[in-house]
């Protein structure tokens, strides 16, 4: 458990946790809910078990050890009863899992040690490594700028799918039950359903935030805009698990790590691109994409960010030159989300 | 998608799109009678069905499509492909093909063309673009009774042959493609 704790920004990131704790506010509670915790929750949650509180526990004492104010611990503990719970307690210590089952108990004694020694496996890899740039001297009235080296995300969820496997495990396979989700609205550029972007539980998605720099007012139908720029987006979505930049899974995804062991996949090549005939020789525009990619769960019919985000981020540049075509301007592509 | 294909389709945005003035080699622009011709008569008002389902909001549109697919309204379905939202162009399709009403062909032939372009958003929006093809191709030969012999991805190559059989598809059959929707 202390090493989870050491690791906060993890256990954050998958927290389903399943708290024991005794008391009236969880009696008869039947269900699981996700938590995202913050750390000052969890350690809140981490001293009621440690002292085998119940409901009457918001006292002085303990706010006063977690140097926090009786207002803030009773506000939080009000609002923590009154959410739907299974109780749960192995160990006296508080267990971080993504359950929901009836079985939980069982399974989750037989599955400790595997939980413990693979949640570390829990990351994205993402072989980014740089790009190369490539100036097409066509007979077109365009030029296209490529990524070469392109963007791809793999986030290891082993040790909540593979090593487990227990008959009485959650089953977190095959399509997602609600089929108006993941919720979101519409892509801020595209205007496409965000709906799409997951047919599963599981889901490899992305948020994007972004900013148009055009100092030489090109029209946005010589651009691929084509009809008209949109707002500078400049925060992403307020709720973690909205993928604001995910409105399909064919672009290619896996999204099914039973079949891919363990493993989620996703891809990317962000494309912006000016018609020749646009601006004068030595204009410029400019096109900052960041990215977060991240995967979530749907745990009965409601999304959760299960991981961290990761961020990465490409500054189109173009410059029109003397050819007569925009070509790249030293354009950037980074696994940061820095210089926004 | 690999770059090289990226760059394909990248080279046809200006070729297809009206905005551009140019035109891929081999590739032509729709010509009359295949132009979208406003419908003779209606019983609703027209301009504000219209803006809704041109709508840039998803789901006043879709609303928009639904309503007039239901209402059996082919004038306002049809002008769904000219939807800027992709998904919006592809469920008019979809509706087209349940339609099954081969005066749809010369838009069809137009949402096709028009579906080369390339547009801002890289992989998501190319593997929409993707499936638009195949589903437009595919109504196409359901109301054609036309055959394409497709590669695995499709290509600009393939794409060109529909095309062209379909718009001579349409000379052959003035008295369907050259008529006001009905």
């Amino acid at each position: 458990m202390q090493d989870r704790l050491s690791n906060r920004n993890l256990v954050k990131s998958i927290a389903f946790g399943l708290v024991q704790i005794t008391g009236d506010g969880i009696k008869g509670a039947e269900r699981i809910m996700a938590l995202n915790y913050e750390e000052l929750e969890y350690r809140i949650l981490q001293k009621l078990v440690e002292k085998g509180v119940n409901s009457e526990t918001y006292d002085e004492e303990l706010a006063e050890s977690l140097s926090i104010s009786k207002e803030y611990l009773r506000v939080f503990l009000t609002d923590f009863y009154k959410k739907d719970w299974i109780g749960m307690i192995v160990g006296g210590t508080i267990q971080l899992y993504p359950a929901g089952f009836t079985a939980f108990h069982k399974w989750e004694k037989q599955n400790q040690q595997n939980i413990s020694n693979n949640i570390n496996n829990l990351t994205f890899n993402a072989p980014v490594t740089g790009f190369q740039n490539q100036t097409q001297n066509s007979t077109q009235n365009v030029h296209q700028v490529n990524i070469t080296n392109n963007p791809d995300f793999n986030s290891a969820v082993d040790a909540i799918v593979s090593l487990i496997t227990d008959p009485n495990r959650p089953n977190f396979s095959g399509a997602k039950s609600n089929t108006n989700g993941p919720p979101g609205g519409n892509h801020p550029i595209n205007g496409n359903s965000l709906t799409g972007g997951a047919d599963k539980k599981w889901d490899n998605s992305r948020q994007i935030r972004f900013k148009i720099l055009n100092p030489n007012n090109i029209s946005a139908s010589d651009t691929t805009f084509v009809s008209a720029f949109p707002s500078d987006l400049t925060n992403y979505p307020l709720d973690d698990f909205v993928g604001n930049d995910d409105i399909t899974t064919t672009d290619p995804e896996t999204n099914d790590p039973y079949s891919n062991n363990g493993v989620l996949t996703g891809h990317d090549v962000p494309i912006t691109a000016i018609c020749d005939r646009a601006g004068a020789v030595g204009d410029t525009f400019e096109s900052r994409l960041h990215f977060r990619e991240f995967t979530r769960l749907e745990i009965e019919g409601t999304w959760h960010r299960i991981s961290d985000f990761y961020p990465w981020r490409f500054h189109r540049k173009l410059k029109k030159v003397s050819g007569g075509w925009w070509a790249d301007d030293n354009s950037i592509l980074a696994l940061d989300n820095s210089g926004f | 998608m690999k770059w090289e294909t990226n760059l394909l389709l990248f080279m046809t945005l200006c070729a297809c799109f009206t905005s551009c003035t140019n035109l891929e080699p081999g590739m032509t622009q729709a010509k009359e009678p295949f132009e979208i011709q406003q419908p003779a008569t209606q019983t609703t008002p027209v301009i504000e069905q219209d803006n809704n389902i041109l709508s840039k909001d998803y789901a006043v549109a879709e609303k928009a499509l639904n309503k007039a697919f239901l209402e059996k309204n082919n004038n306002i379905v049809r002008l769904g492909l000219k939807n800027s939202i992709l998904s919006i162009r592809l469920k008019t399709v979809e509706a087209i093909r349940e339609i099954n009403n081969e005066t749809f062909v010369p838009s069809l032939i137009e949402a096709l063309q028009e579906n080369q372009i390339l547009l801002e958003g890289g992989s998501e929006i190319q593997s929409f673009q993707e499936e638009l093809n195949k589903t437009i191709i595919s109504t196409l030969e359901q109301l054609t009774k036309l055959k394409f012999n497709l590669s695995n991805p499709i290509s600009s190559k393939d794409i060109k042959e529909v095309l062209d059989k379909s718009q001579e598809w349409c000379k052959s059959n003035k008295e369907v493609c050259n008529t006001n929707f009905k």
